[in-house]
């Protein structure tokens, strides 16, 4: 096996990684120091421009340009926002790095927090997860009577507080400005944009939001130096990824490789490969947002933003969900288009209304009362209903919808021929 | 501040409007209408209905005109292919869920949504059979309103109403997704004094008008622009009609005065212009009673007698109170009357401190405490008295010192705080004559009684709490036998040899645009349809 | 009204009410202090919390009903939540529950009759790598089989059953 180079997931063999000391041990909490007492934040940012970093939250936006872009000259507070809200599906890697390596998230939005001038930070995390809230909620303690955290840091004069803020459950809060909704103490409707939260976010003040990995990545830049990072993977897409792979493989779980490994590097020599022999069908590989792989395309897959473009797919959220030949792609797109349904905030026609139908348009094809027609309106369903909303999750929507259909379109077929699922059993309920 | 001017390209059209400005207001203030539900001008901008989506060259997605700002040199496209299409999409979507009762719906012919399902929905199969998400109809929201969850296209208009305007907060959208669902909280109804408002903003049939639910059929209606007259804050108001019969009133929008709004005591004071007690003829006293008599002899006899006690005891034993519920016409020919006609200066207008109450706030939205629509008018036109001049009180104790005898009240004034001198006066007074338009305790003491037309039924302009004088039209031919005040006053005149031709309202204001300095300059046209200030 | 939390509580509600920028972001943390005592936010819960925000009722009910996990009313002593979603999917989670259904007697939305146990289905829970899996009221179970759910399920009608509900 190909050795990856562990930027998040080095100390992770260590029970205790989740501990200051043990954070400390392993030669944590040195780069915020450097940072704090030696950078001036125009220089953190610098770095953070120069290591090419790109955000782990599912766009992959450049995270310095995005630091850049705070409105630095405003009177107003401004803030940071951790998003730790991970629900998009087949992902569980903010989990793993909230309950085993707490200390390099938070090292990382001190550093972030002292580059965009901010005094209050909040880790918002999925109601779901209270494993990572106690954690989190424990590593800031820590942090504060260690005065890594609070008034004055290591005589510096920096200031900065970090809330622990629990979600009550919605998919739609880890939308960067739904989640500032939700902050504000209301419904989780994502917001009209511009203005771009940099200039205007929570309670109308600048403020930037990250998402968990990108900011737990920080620090090992800082330590490391930009270009050393900048070195690793594609020139592109530098640095390592948190892989999640769920599915039909033997060993699922969160592996850390380098950016440009091949995508069946990451399924056979990680994985194991497939569970029980089963033969691959195909791959979404960041999650239901973004469009599925069949086997070929998989074949041909490379792990980082552009090349994954280019295949028309996307990086996404780093979920990287295998689906062997057992599975069934009509009810598995059914389960999708009801995730988004269920999950969609309702504000914009076009999603509210549409995800609805097409849960309805795919139900009958389910119970084998499909008709091929239909197969069409649900193309053109998926198409009317995206582009045109106010977040992203319309056009995600969209997407499993088109890409099941157009990939797999035979299965589809076959079961308006056979009146339901012919070849798995798995068609119940 | 100063503003920029921007240039900018709609449809072909090449337009300058002032940076900042979003597209659907450039377009729509150009003439330009580009088709929307939750864009409200007078509400926070929430961009939920995706319906104004718009082309703009360069970008790469359709943006929503609602909420992207003009810039100098943007090319917008709003009827185009890829807009239409847009558009089509989205009146499809509302349909999916939507119970389609256009035929039993109140909202049936100022419904968003109607027209579109009539041109392209009706015939369509793709929406109207599916299953649709089931919700709560016919939900009682008290006085004004009754909710209709499942017409609801959730466009969050009421919920913006009365967060931002009342900050009452009664109406949310509870659960999410399509399953998103409008309402107060256990439904308890909505008591706020302006909740009428979101009957007319709801672009469909989930919130209607209890008062106005399966009356009339709009289509049937005609509207008349008017001023409502139930305070002096003078919010412009459609009175819509048929037949001499007022089924509603409804805001018209004003930015400088109500906005798009105004308040449920306003809204629902229309009754009074269909009241049964309106008075219709006029009254002459016989003994104990008043009772019907035609025109000619009332006013002979009003003639008669206030040239009885002018010619015995002088012009200095009459007076006359003018009432803010006149229009400047009605008031400005009042004036001529008492001076001209009567020859004294004995007058006031003041009955109950109205010139303190005419700007003072009754809540923080729109209503203010002087329920007159003219009263500042009033005190342009000059109508109270000068130099130690008797005033309202002066004038009814000199009448029960029997130094005045004659009274001349253009309405009833029984809500004159000192009731006992009031009656004390006008048991005393000789000879009383009052305009009233519905009969009423008021009229008791009067000797003649001359019907009035309220505002609906006449021309004319009121002057409100900031000096804005705005126009009323007329709805329809005034009920029975009554008239407007200043045709009275006008023919008053007449008989005492002040000979005027004022055929009709606009040639009194005319007249009075050159007498009265405050006015001076004014036209009509100038006022138009949203009023103008008298210039200080 | 009948409506009293505990002291602890009230302290924690007080905490929260001083700790934002603005007032407002304290109402989730709120709705979550009421619902760990009481185990949801019922009306009487909702008026209260309005009136600590100055909210109208409505206001609040708008939020609360927004998130899935903050139920309006009180549901069995064991919540549990299987997750639906694509990677339990595909490891089968249809198998636990059927199980879950046989065990318990209850079908998805429902409260056992003793009001032990009440069975839901979630969206994914982020166990994606150890589907099939559980939420039971706050805590995850992983990796599940008929087997260790039969266990489970034992373990916690005798819990229920020794301490009462
Ligand atoms: C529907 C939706 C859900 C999202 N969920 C998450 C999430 O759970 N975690 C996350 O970090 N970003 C999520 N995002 C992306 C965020 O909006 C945002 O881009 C991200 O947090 C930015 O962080 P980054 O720049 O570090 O990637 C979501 C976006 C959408 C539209
Ligand atoms: S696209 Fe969907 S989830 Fe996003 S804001 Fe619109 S309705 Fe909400
Ligand atoms: S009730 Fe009417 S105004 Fe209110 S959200 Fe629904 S459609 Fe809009
Ligand atoms: S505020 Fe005054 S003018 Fe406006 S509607 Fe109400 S009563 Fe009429």
């Amino acid at each position: 096996m190909r050795e990856h180079k562990k930027i998040l997931t080095a100390n992770l063999d260590d029970p205790e990684s989740h501990t200051l000391k043990s954070y400390e041990a392993h030669g944590g909490y040195k780069a915020f120091q450097k940072a704090l007492k030696e950078m001036t934040p125009e220089e953190i940012i610098e770095e953070m421009k120069k290591s090419g970093l790109r955000g782990r939250g599912g766009a992959g936006f450049p995270t310095g340009l995005k630091w850049s872009f705070m409105d630095k000259k405003s009177p107003k507070p401004k803030y940071l926002v951790n998003n730790s809200d991970e629900s998009e599906p087949g992902t569980f890697k903010d989990r793993l790095l909230m309950e085993r390596n707490t200390h390099q998230m938070l090292e990382g939005m001190i550093i972030a927090a002292y580059a965009l001038d901010v005094h209050l930070a909040f880790v918002y995390i999925r109601g779901e997860y209270t494993s990572c809230i106690e954690n989190t909620e424990r590593a800031v303690e820590e942090a504060k009577e260690k005065g890594y955290l609070g008034k004055n840091i290591l005589g510096t004069g920096f200031d900065l507080e970090i809330i622990v803020y629990k979600g009550a459950g919605a998919y739609i809060c880890g939308d960067e400005t739904g989640m500032l909704s939700s902050l504000e103490g209301k419904r989780g409707y994502p917001k009209v944009k511009p203005p771009f939260p940099a200039i205007q976010g929570l309670f109308g003040c600048p403020t930037v939001v990250n998402n968990t990995e990108t900011l737990a990545t920080v620090p090992w830049i800082l330590q490391n130096g930009s270009d050393t990072y900048a070195k690793i993977g594609p020139e592109k897409s530098p640095g390592t990824r948190l892989f999640c792979v769920s599915g039909h493989v033997k060993k699922p779980g969160v592996y850390e490789l380098e950016m440009g490994s091949p995508l069946m590097e990451l399924i056979n020599d990680h994985c194991g490969g497939m569970q029980n022999g089963s033969r691959l069908k195909g791959i979404i590989p960041g999650g239901p947002s973004v469009p599925i792989l069949t086997a070929e395309e998989c074949d041909k897959a490379i792990l980082d933003f552009d090349s994954m473009k280019e295949i028309g797919s996307h990086l996404g959220s780093g979920g990287v969900i295998v689906f062997g030949e057992e599975a069934c792609m009509v009810r598995s797109l059914l389960v999708l288009t009801e995730f988004f349904a269920d999950e969609s905030c309702g504000q914009c026609t076009p999603c509210r209304e549409g995800t609805g139908w097409a849960v309805k348009l795919l139900h009958p094809f389910v119970e084998g009362k499909g008709e091929l027609p239909d197969l069409d309106l649900l193309m053109d369903v998926a198409d009317r209903m995206k582009f045109r909303t106010v977040c992203t999750l319309a056009d995600a929507a969209a997407s499993p919808i088109e890409s099941f259909i157009i990939k797999y379109r035979k299965e589809f077929e076959d079961h308006i021929a056979n009146g339901g699922c012919a070849s798995h059993s798995q068609t119940q309920n | 501040m100063k503003t920029y001017m921007v240039k900018i390209t709609i449809d072909g059209k090449e337009l300058e409007v002032p940076e900042g400005t979003v597209i659907i207001q450039a377009a729509l203030e150009n003439d330009i209408h580009i088709p929307h539900y939750c864009y409200h001008p007078d509400l926070s901008i929430d961009g939920n209905c995706r319906m104004c989506l718009v082309e703009v060259e360069g970008m790469p997605k359709l943006p929503i005109a609602c909420a992207t700002p003009v810039a100098d040199g943007m090319v917008v496209h709003t009827k185009n292919e890829n807009v239409t299409k847009a558009q089509e999409s989205v009146m499809e979507f509302l349909l999916i869920n939507h119970p389609i009762d256009c035929p039993i719906c109140d909202q049936a012919g100022e419904c968003g949504l109607q027209d579109y399902y009539m041109n392209h929905g009706l015939h369509n199969s793709r929406i109207g059979l599916r299953e649709k998400v089931l919700k709560r109809k016919v939900i009682d929201l008290g006085e004004m309103i009754v909710l209709d969850t499942e017409r609801c296209i959730l466009c969050s208009r009421c919920i913006r109403f009365f967060d931002e305007v009342t900050h009452t907060g009664e109406l949310q959208f509870y659960k999410r997704g399509d399953r998103t669902e409008i309402g107060t909280y256990k439904d308890q109804p909505i008591d706020n004094s302006y909740s009428g408002n979101v009957v007319d903003i709801c672009p469909v049939g989930a919130l209607t008008s209890k008062d106005f639910r399966f009356k009339q059929r709009v289509w049937f209606l005609k509207g008349t622009k008017s001023v409502c007259p139930t305070c002096s804050t003078g919010c412009n108001i459609r009175i819509d009609h048929t037949k001499g019969v007022v089924f509603r009133l409804v805001p018209r929008r004003n930015p400088e005065v109500n906005k798009s709004w105004m308040c449920d005591k306003g809204r629902m004071a229309y009754p009074l212009i269909n009241g049964e007690n309106r008075l219709k003829y006029p009254m002459i006293r016989n003994g104990e009673n008043l009772e019907p008599s035609p025109w000619e002899e009332a006013l002979d006899r009003v003639v008669k007698e206030l040239k009885k006690i002018k010619e015995e005891s002088g012009p200095e034993a009459i007076a006359g109170i003018a009432s803010p519920q006149g229009t400047n016409e009605d008031l400005f020919l009042f004036k001529k009357w008492i001076r001209e006609g009567i020859g004294t200066s004995l007058m006031d207008f003041r009955v109950n401190d109205e010139d303190k109450k005419v700007r003072e706030m009754e809540d923080s939205i729109l209503r203010r405490k002087d329920e007159n629509p003219n009263t500042r008018g009033a005190l342009a036109l000059d109508l109270v008295p000068k130099n130690g001049g008797l005033d309202t009180k002066g004038i009814l104790t000199a009448v029960k010192e029997g130094k005045i005898k004659g009274l001349y009240l253009q309405r009833p004034i029984d809500h004159f705080p000192d009731k006992t001198l009031l009656k004390e006066a006008l048991e005393k007074a000789e000879f009383v004559v009052m305009h009233a338009t519905h009969n009423g305790e008021g009229m008791r003491a009067a000797h003649v009684v001359l019907p009035s037309c309220t505002y609906a039924e006449k021309d004319g302009t009121f002057t409100n709490y900031e000096d804005r004088v705005q126009q009323i039209h007329r709805a329809f031919p005034p009920i029975g036998e009554s008239r407007p005040d200043w045709e009275i006053f006008r023919d008053l005149l007449v008989h005492f040899g002040v000979s005027l031709s004022f055929p009709t309202a606009q040639d009194v204001f005319l007249q009075l645009s050159k007498e009265e300095r405050a006015f001076q300059g004014m036209t009509l046209k100038g006022i138009g349809d949203l009023g103008r200030r008298i210039s200080s | 009204m009948s409506f009293e939390l505990s002291e602890k509580a009230k302290k924690e509600i007080e905490r929260e009410l001083g700790r934002y920028p603005v007032k407002d972001s304290a109402l989730l943390p709120v709705f979550w202090i009421v619902h760990n005592e009481r185990g949801c936010v019922d009306d009487e819960a909702v008026e209260y919390i309005a009136g600590l925000f100055d909210f109208s009722a409505a206001k609040v009910l708008g939020v609360l009903s927004f998130y899935w996990m903050l139920r309006r009313k009180s549901a069995g002593k064991y919540v549990i939540s299987l997750c639906k979603n694509i990677s339990c999917y595909l490891r089968e989670y249809e198998n636990i529950l059927t199980h879950l259904q046989d065990l318990l007697k209850v079908q998805v939305g429902e409260t056992t009759k003793d009001g032990v146990f009440t069975l839901q289905l979630a969206e994914c829970l982020g166990s994606c790598g150890t589907a099939p899996m559980m939420m039971v009221n706050n805590r995850y179970y992983e990796d599940l089989t008929r087997e260790r759910v039969t266990e489970l399920v034992e373990g916690w009608r005798k819990e229920a059953m020794t301490n009462g509900k």
